[in-house]
C-alpha cells in the first residue's frame, strides 16, 4: 500500500511493534489473584446478605440462578484475568513508553515522553505486600491518567519515574 | 471639569455620574436572575394581608442592589501611573488592576440602549494573551472615552516605538452573522435537548408553585375541570411543548450568537457574541489541538456548518475547550481551517477505508448480543409480543453502523490527516500529527483473527477514533504519528 509520499519512508520508520516487550513481574499475577478472590468474596457477601433479608429470594430458583451466576463471574473472572497477565508487557524505547494490556480487546498504549505531562509512583496494599508499584503517567488534555504500568518492582518503577523526569526535563515538553 | 481635548489622566477619576445608573441596571439584572422565581410567587401570592416575610426581604435586596451600585460607583477609580493604566475598585473585597501599556491589544468603545439614552460609553481594554484581566470601565461621557482610547494607543505606540516603528496590522473581519443567518441557526438546531429543558423547566416551574401554593394549586386544577381537559388533550400538550421548545431553543441561540463575529488577528482567532452576556474569546492558532466541521443533516440541506477549534486551555492543560464557529456559507470553511491546516481532500496521499466486516459486527456487539440477553427477561413475566419490536433495533443499528462505514474516510497526508465521518449529518476532523499526544491501538479477537485493529489518537483538546482498519494501516498510522511527535521539539500549546 502507497502510504505516503514522503521524504521518510514507511518502511524506514521505527517499528513500535516490532519491540520485545518485557512481561510484568510474576508475582502481579498473585496481587491480581488478591485482588479476584477479595472481590469475589465480598460479591458473595452482598449476595448472602440480600438472600437472607428479602424472604421471596429464599426459593430454590432463585439461589441456583445467583449461585449459578457467581460462579460463572468467578470463573470467567479468574480465566481472563490469567489470559490478559499473559498479554501485558511493557518497553521504554529512546523516546516513548508502550504498555500493552488485555485478552477479549488487547490495547496497547504508547506515549511519547515529550508529552509527559508528569509521572507518579502508587503503591496499594497489596502490591506493598509483594514490593511492587505501579507507574501512573499523565498527558494533557485528559484529567485521568493516560497510562498505568502495573507490577512493577518498586525500584524499577522509581527508577522509571526518575528517568522518565529526567527526560522530560532534558526535553521540554513543546509548551510555550 | 477639564476643558475637552486636555484630560490629565494621572489624576484618579471616578466614571460619569450616569454610570450610578448603569451600575444600578447591572446588579438590578444579576439579581433578578437569581432570584426571579422568588418574585414571582410574592407578585401571584393571594390569600395574605399586608407584607410578609418575603416582602421585607425583597425590600431588603432592594436596598442592598442600592448599596452596592453606590458604592461600587464611587470605590471605582482609574488613572495613569508609570505607563500602567490603573483600576482600582471595591469596598469591602479591593481590586486593583494594572495594566502595562505594551500589553494593550486593541482599546473597545461601547453603547448599549441605556449608554445612547445618557450619552455616555463603555471602554473596554484588551490584553494580549487570553489571561482573563480585561478591564472595563463601565460609564464615561462620550467625548472622554474617545480621549481615553486615543490617549492608550499612542502612548503605546510611544512605548513601543523603540521596538516596533508600524502599527500591527488591523484585524480582518471574516464572519459576522445577521438576522437571517441566526434564524436559519435556530430552526435547525438539536430541538431534542430544548425539549427536555423546557421539559425541566416546566417540572421545576411546578415544584416551586407547589411549594407557594401547597395543594391549593391542585385542588383549584382539579375543581376547574382543567384536569379532564389536559388529559384528554394530550397531543395538543406534546405539540405545545414541541413549539416551545424551538421557541427556547431559537431564543437561546438568538441570545448566544447575537452580533457574532470573527475576526482574524496574525496569530489568533478573535471571537465576539451574545446578547445579554457579551462574550469575547480569543483563539491563538498556536492552542488549537485540532479543528473540524459538523451538520446535522438538516443543516447539511441549508448549507449551514459548525466550525469547532479543539483546544487545550494554557494554564490548566487538562482542560479541553470547545469554540464553535457557526459557518453559513461552504467557502468560509476553508479560510478557518487554513490558519490550522488546510482541508485534506486535494492534497491526500493516500485514502483509506474502514473494513467491510464493521457493519454486521457492530451489529451483532451493539444490538443482537444485548437483545438476546434482554428479550428473554421481557418475557419471564408472560408472553408479549410487544417486546418483539425491539427486534427493529438490529436493522436500525446495521443501517447506521452500514452508512458509518460507507461515509468514512482517512485521508493522509505528510503533516495532518483527516477524517470524514457521519451517519446521517457530515464530521470533518483535521489533526496535526505533532499535536498527538498518545496512541491507543486495540484488537479484539475477531480483530486478530482477521488482522485488523482500531486505532484511537488522543490529542490536547479530545481524541479521535478510527475503527476497523486493517493491522498493517494501523501500525503505520501509530508509527508515523510517534515519529512526528518525537523527531522535532514542536510548541503544541
Amino acid at each position: 500500500m502507497d502510504f505516503l509520499n514522503h521524504p521518510v519512508l514507511p518502511e524506514s520508520l521505527p517499528r513500535a511493534e516490532a519491540v520485545e516487550l518485557k512481561p510484568l513481574s510474576p508475582d502481579y499475577l498473585k496481587v491480581m489473584r488478591w485482588q479476584w478472590l477479595i472481590s469475589m468474596f465480598i460479591l458473595l457477601a452482598i449476595l448472602g446478605i440480600l438472600f437472607s433479608f428479602i424472604p421471596t429470594l429464599q426459593q430454590p430458583l432463585p439461589i441456583a440462578m445467583a449461585g449459578g451466576g457467581w460462579l460463572l463471574v468467578a470463573v470467567a473472572w479468574y480465566v481472563l484475568m490469567h489470559k490478559s497477565f499473559a498479554n501485558k508487557g511493557y518497553a521504554i524505547r529512546d523516546k516513548d513508553v508502550i504498555y500493552r494490556t488485555g485478552w477479549i480487546v488487547r490495547t496497547t498504549h504508547t506515549c511519547p515522553f515529550n508529552r509527559i505531562q508528569h509521572s507518579t509512583v502508587a503503591i496499594g496494599p497489596l502490591e506493598r505486600q509483594y514490593g511492587l508499584a505501579r507507574l501512573v503517567l499523565f498527558t494533557a488534555g485528559s484529567s485521568s491518567a493516560d497510562m498505568r504500568l502495573p507490577g512493577l518492582t518498586q525500584e524499577e518503577a522509581q527508577n522509571l519515574k526518575e528517568w522518565i523526569t529526567k527526560k522530560i526535563a532534558d526535553e521540554p515538553t513543546g509548551q510555550l | 471639569m477639564n476643558p475637552p481635548g486636555n484630560y490629565d489622566w494621572h489624576i484618579p477619576q471616578r466614571q460619569a455620574t450616569a454610570g450610578i445608573i448603569i451600575m444600578l441596571y447591572k446588579t438590578v439584572v444579576t439579581v433578578l436572575k437569581s432570584l426571579w422565581v422568588l418574585i414571582f410567587i410574592v407578585v401571584f401570592r393571594t390569600g395574605q394581608s399586608g407584607p410578609g416575610f418575603l416582602e421585607y426581604m425583597i425590600l431588603g435586596i432592594a436596598v442592598l442592589i442600592l448599596v452596592q451600585s453606590l458604592v461600587e460607583f464611587f470605590y471605582f477609580r482609574f488613572y495613569m501611573l508609570n505607563d500602567e493604566l490603573i483600576i482600582k475598585k471595591g469596598f469591602l473585597s479591593k481590586k486593583h488592576i494594572a495594566i502595562p501599556l505594551r500589553k494593550i491589544q486593541a482599546v473597545h468603545i461601547e453603547q448599549g440602549i441605556l449608554h445612547q439614552l445618557m450619552n455616555v460609553a463603555k471602554v473596554k481594554i484588551d490584553t494580549a494573551g487570553s489571561e482573563k484581566t480585561e478591564a472595563v470601565i463601565d460609564a464615561i461621557s462620550v467625548p472622554k472615552a474617545e480621549q481615553l482610547k486615543t490617549f492608550l494607543l499612542d502612548e503605546r505606540l510611544a512605548l513601543a516605538g523603540e521596538v516596533m516603528e508600524k502599527m500591527p496590522p488591523p484585524d480582518k473581519l471574516i464572519i459576522s452573522l445577521g438576522a437571517a443567518d441566526i434564524l436559519k441557526m435556530g430552526l435547525s438546531a438539536n430541538h431534542i435537548q430544548a425539549f427536555f429543558i423546557v421539559l425541566a423547566f416546566f417540572m421545576s416551574l411546578y415544584e416551586n408553585l407547589r411549594e407557594a401554593f401547597g395543594n391549593r394549586l391542585e385542588d383549584a386544577i382539579e375543581e376547574s375541570g382543567l384536569y379532564q381537559s389536559l388529559i384528554s388533550s394530550v397531543p395538543v400538550l406534546v405539540f405545545v411543548v414541541l413549539i416551545v421548545s424551538v421557541l427556547v431553543s431559537m431564543v437561546n441561540i438568538m441570545l448566544k450568537y447575537h452580533d457574532f463575529s470573527l475576526a482574524e488577528t496574525p496569530q489568533a482567532f478573535k471571537l465576539k457574541s451574545g446578547l445579554i452576556n457579551s462574550r469575547q474569546f480569543v483563539v491563538p492558532f498556536s492552542r488549537i489541538q485540532f479543528i473540524s466541521w459538523e451538520a446535522n443533516w438538516v443543516r447539511r440541506l441549508i448549507k449551514f456548518y459548525n466550525v469547532e477549534f479543539h483546544q487545550a486551555t494554557g494554564s490548566q492543560v487538562n482542560e479541553k475547550q470547545k469554540i464553535k464557529v457557526p459557518v453559513t456559507r461552504p467557502e468560509f470553511i476553508a479560510p478557518l481551517f487554513e490558519r490550522y491546516h488546510a482541508l485534506i481532500d486535494d492534497s491526500a496521499h493516500s485514502e483509506h477505508h474502514i473494513h467491510s466486516a464493521y457493519p454486521w459486527r457492530r451489529t451483532l456487539m451493539t444490538a443482537i448480543l444485548p437483545l438476546v440477553i434482554i428479550l428473554p427477561i421481557t418475557q419471564t413475566g408472560g408472553w408479549n409480543a410487544w417486546w418483539l419490536l425491539l427486534l427493529l433495533w438490529i436493522p436500525y443499528k446495521y443501517l447506521n453502523a452500514w452508512f458509518y462505514r460507507k461515509n468514512f474516510r482517512l485521508l493522509v497526508a505528510p503533516d495532518a490527516f483527516q477524517v470524514n465521518s457521519g451517519i446521517w449529518g457530515r464530521e470533518v476532523q483535521v489533526v496535526k500529527w505533532y499535536k498527538i499526544q498518545h496512541v491507543k491501538l486495540q484488537q479484539s479477537i475477531y480483530q486478530r483473527r482477521k488482522g485488523l485493529a482500531t486505532i484511537r489518537i488522543y490529542t490536547a483538546g479530545g481524541s479521535i477514533r478510527i475503527p476497523y482498519i486493517t493491522l498493517e494501516l494501523a501500525y503505520l498510522l501509530q508509527n508515523y504519528a510517534l515519529y512526528e511527535v518525537e523527531r522535532l521539539h514542536r510548541p503544541w500549546l
